[in-house]
């Protein structure tokens, strides 16, 4: 990753760090906040936005740390299929199913963080890997399914939808 | 996905999903303050260091001189060190240890039985006749002795490698407050002539001429 220097990358790595904060929380203000704190704390350590791929290790573990600390994170092995985040509003979805941003906050925290880093990002397997701490193969393994419960999420919606 | 609109959906929600220009500005307003506070906490660290090293240094200084300062309080070397050293010497007088025979120690009590306190050289050898410098001492003071017979001159001779007798031997050596001159070395051979009150006024070195440790002892004693 190249070093930010002026002003207009520093603005554009601000903005990454607050889109892939937003795949995290799925909240703007929540994402706001996160990518506030994460800015402030490289800014602290190292005194400039060393790169975007720094930036986004400090959001994520800013990210984790506040999981932890309202205990709402959740570990799940790969095998579980059905898993729905906390803030999902199905009813909304449903009404709505054309809305990607009601698909998005029906998956969980990591599906949205790789999908992000994988289709906005064009991170690789292997970047992603490095940045969430997991090996390539999960990685890869998270993305498939996660566009595949997307995809799911999408049919269901509108096979109800249709019923109706 | 198997619809490639899905995939472009999802970018152009994140695309479009931007942080307001104004939180932006905030962003970076705090972050001249972030790097400030780094500064400074680098300079407070760097600052803290130097104090430490420059208390560290000042500590060392300090115990230096005083151990200089100890030293030449208990170490004068000529009659200019004596004012100073007299009043110690005064008041170590009270504990004094006087000697009264050539193996044997009697305290301050028996200090009105001794005779008269004059001027007292003493003298250390460490190997008796076997080094050339011991062997020097041993005849300058039985030269002394000869020489010196009619002159208030006491002159005492502390033959460091003897065991017997060795803890009258060093008792004495400590009751006079030449303990540090002999303490650390483990060969030494030299006169010192001490004053009435026991301060040292001059060191004599055997290997100068007969004439001249004469000469400077009847100075001193004649002064």
């Amino acid at each position: 990753m190249s070093r930010t220097n002026d002003a207009e990358d520093v603005r554009d790595v601000i903005q990454s760090g607050y889109r892939y904060a937003l795949s995290l929380t799925h909240c703007e203000h929540d994402a706001e906040d996160l990518v506030q704190q994460a800015c402030l704390r490289v800014y602290r350590s190292r005194g400039r936005l060393v790169s975007r791929s720094y930036l986004f290790a400090a959001v994520r573990n800013l990210f984790i740390d506040q999981c932890r600390r309202r205990d709402v994170l959740r570990i799940e092995s790969l095998n579980q299929t059905e898993v729905v985040d906390a803030g999902a509003d199905h009813a909304a979805a449903l009404a709505n199913s054309d809305d990607i941003e009601s698909l998005l906050a029906m998956l969980r925290p990591e599906e949205r963080e790789v999908l992000y880093l994988n289709c906005v990002e064009e991170f690789s397997a292997a970047e992603i890997g490095r940045l969430m701490g997991k090996p390539r193969g999960t990685v890869l393994s998270l993305l498939s399914r996660s566009k595949a419960r997307l995809a799911e999420h999408r049919e269901r919606l509108e096979t109800e939808e249709h019923r109706r | 996905m198997k619809h490639p609109d899905r995939e472009s959906q999802l970018v152009e929600f994140y695309r479009q999903a931007r942080l307001p220009e104004d939180r932006v500005e905030a962003i970076l307003s705090a972050a001249s303050l972030a790097r400030s506070e780094r500064r400074w906490r680098t300079r407070a660290i760097a600052v803290s260091i130097a104090l430490v090293i420059v208390v560290g240094v000042c500590l060392w200084l300090f115990s230096q001189t005083t151990d200089l300062r100890q030293q030449l309080a208990s170490q004068p070397q000529d009659g200019s060190n004596e004012e100073a050293a007299r009043p110690e010497q005064q008041n170590n007088s009270q504990d004094e240890v006087v000697e009264t025979g050539r193996s044997g120690v009697q305290v301050a009590e028996d200090r009105a039985e001794a005779p008269a306190a004059g001027f007292r050289l003493v003298a250390f050898r460490s190997h008796d006749d076997r080094c050339p410098h011991c062997r020097a001492t041993g005849e300058m003071v039985a030269r002394l002795q000869t020489e010196m017979a009619d002159r208030p001159l006491e002159i005492e001779q502390f033959a460091l490698q003897r065991q017997d007798g060795r803890p009258a031997m060093l008792a004495r050596i400590d009751a006079l407050n030449l303990t540090s001159l002999v303490a650390d070395q483990p060969e030494t051979a030299f006169g010192l002539l001490l004053s009435p009150s026991g301060a040292p006024l001059r060191r004599l070195d055997p290997d100068q001429p007969a004439a001249a440790i004469n000469a400077q002892i009847l100075d001193i004693i004649e002064q």
